[in-house]
């Protein structure tokens, strides 16, 4: 496999560096995108990543490849998988919302499904008080307008 | 923390079960144009139908009941409450589509049913006569083209001669 011994490094929005195998970064389409049409730097810059979001998502790829090699589509090896994934988004709010944003930018489905599953699963059952905390929203109802919305989906708050 | 762009907020909302999503159009004005917008709901069907979530059975409780079971958590089975109270009179489901049901209720009004909302809409009467005896089937279903759902009802008229049958749709 010749691609494997390819590298590539990546620098973060605070200038650390990260030398990946070319198959990890292109894991991102965003970069691969980038190489596809012709690009020739010695860095390929993430500017909106910080160094240790990057190398979080830089796990998360080199796990993917792994799996995305001939065991990939085994049924064991993908249970597996999932144990890992399930595990890697075991963090805090304010590091999945930055995983979020990275997955978006470099543009890694997987790894967006995966953060915005994650955080739907943290909605789940809270009240509108605790997710406006969560995203940080500031209520524009009147309290009237407010009582009207919910009077009409009562059921949905019992 | 960071700020999540609307992109990502409706890829997050579209893991959410309406339960979750009703009680959410509480948060902000904003947010409830988000979850009241048809390319959101559409966007919503289609996860649900292509990760299997948001799945219920409906079963039949003795004669007026009808149960559904909650498929993504079978603890929770409730019984479901009819829109036009609890009245002993005949309940039928014709047919259920992308979570909706057709439900014809004493033999006479017929109404699409959205379980996961708990709205409902009456659909217009429009009976057809026959002085004799008749079968009459329906059928319920999603139509691509014009975007919209269908019922068909069949009316077949049962002649005297078993060989011969005029039927007519509406």
């Amino acid at each position: 496999m010749e691609s494997t011994s390819k590298k590539v490094t990546l620098s973060s929005s605070d200038g650390r560096t990260f030398e990946v195998e070319e198959a990890v970064a292109f894991q991102s389409q965003t970069i691969k995108h980038l190489y596809e049409t012709g690009y020739t730097g010695d860095f390929i810059p993430v500017p909106n990543v910080t160094g240790d979001i990057l190398s979080m998502v830089l796990r998360y790829c080199e796990k993917h490849v792994d799996s995305d090699t001939a065991a990939g589509k085994e049924s064991f090896y993908d249970n597996k998988l999932k144990r890992w994934d399930a595990l890697f988004v075991k963090v805090d709010q304010s590091t999945l919302f930055d995983l979020i944003l990275a997955a978006d930018f470099m543009n890694i489905n997987s790894l967006m499904d995966l953060t915005c599953k994650t955080v739907a699963n943290m909605m789940k059952g809270k009240t509108t008080e605790e997710i406006r905390g969560t995203f940080n929203i500031k209520n524009d109802y009147t309290p009237e307008a407010e009582e009207m919305v919910r009077r009409e989906n009562q059921w949905a708050f019992e | 923390m960071a700020t999540l762009s609307h992109d990502m907020i409706i890829e997050i909302l579209g893991c959410l079960s309406v339960k979750d999503l009703l009680r959410f159009k509480c948060v902000s004005k904003l947010w409830c144009s988000w979850i009241e917008d048809p390319y959101f709901i559409n966007l919503h069907l289609s996860y649900s139908l292509k990760t299997n979530t948001n799945h219920s059975l409906i079963l039949r409780h003795r004669k007026f009941q009808f149960l559904s079971v909650n498929y993504d958590s079978p603890k929770t089975t409730r019984r479901l409450e009819q829109p036009f109270g609890e009245q002993k009179k005949p309940i039928q489901i014709l047919g259920s589509c992308n979570g909706l049901l057709a439900v014809e209720y004493d033999y006479n009004r017929i109404f699409l049913w959205n379980l996961s909302t708990r709205k409902y809409q009456v659909l217009p009467s429009t009976k057809i006569d026959f002085s004799s005896p008749s079968s009459t089937y329906s059928g319920f279903g999603y139509d691509p083209v014009s975007d919209d759902y269908k019922l068909v009802r069949i009316v077949q008229l049962l002649g005297r001669n078993e060989e011969y049958f005029h039927s007519e749709a509406k």
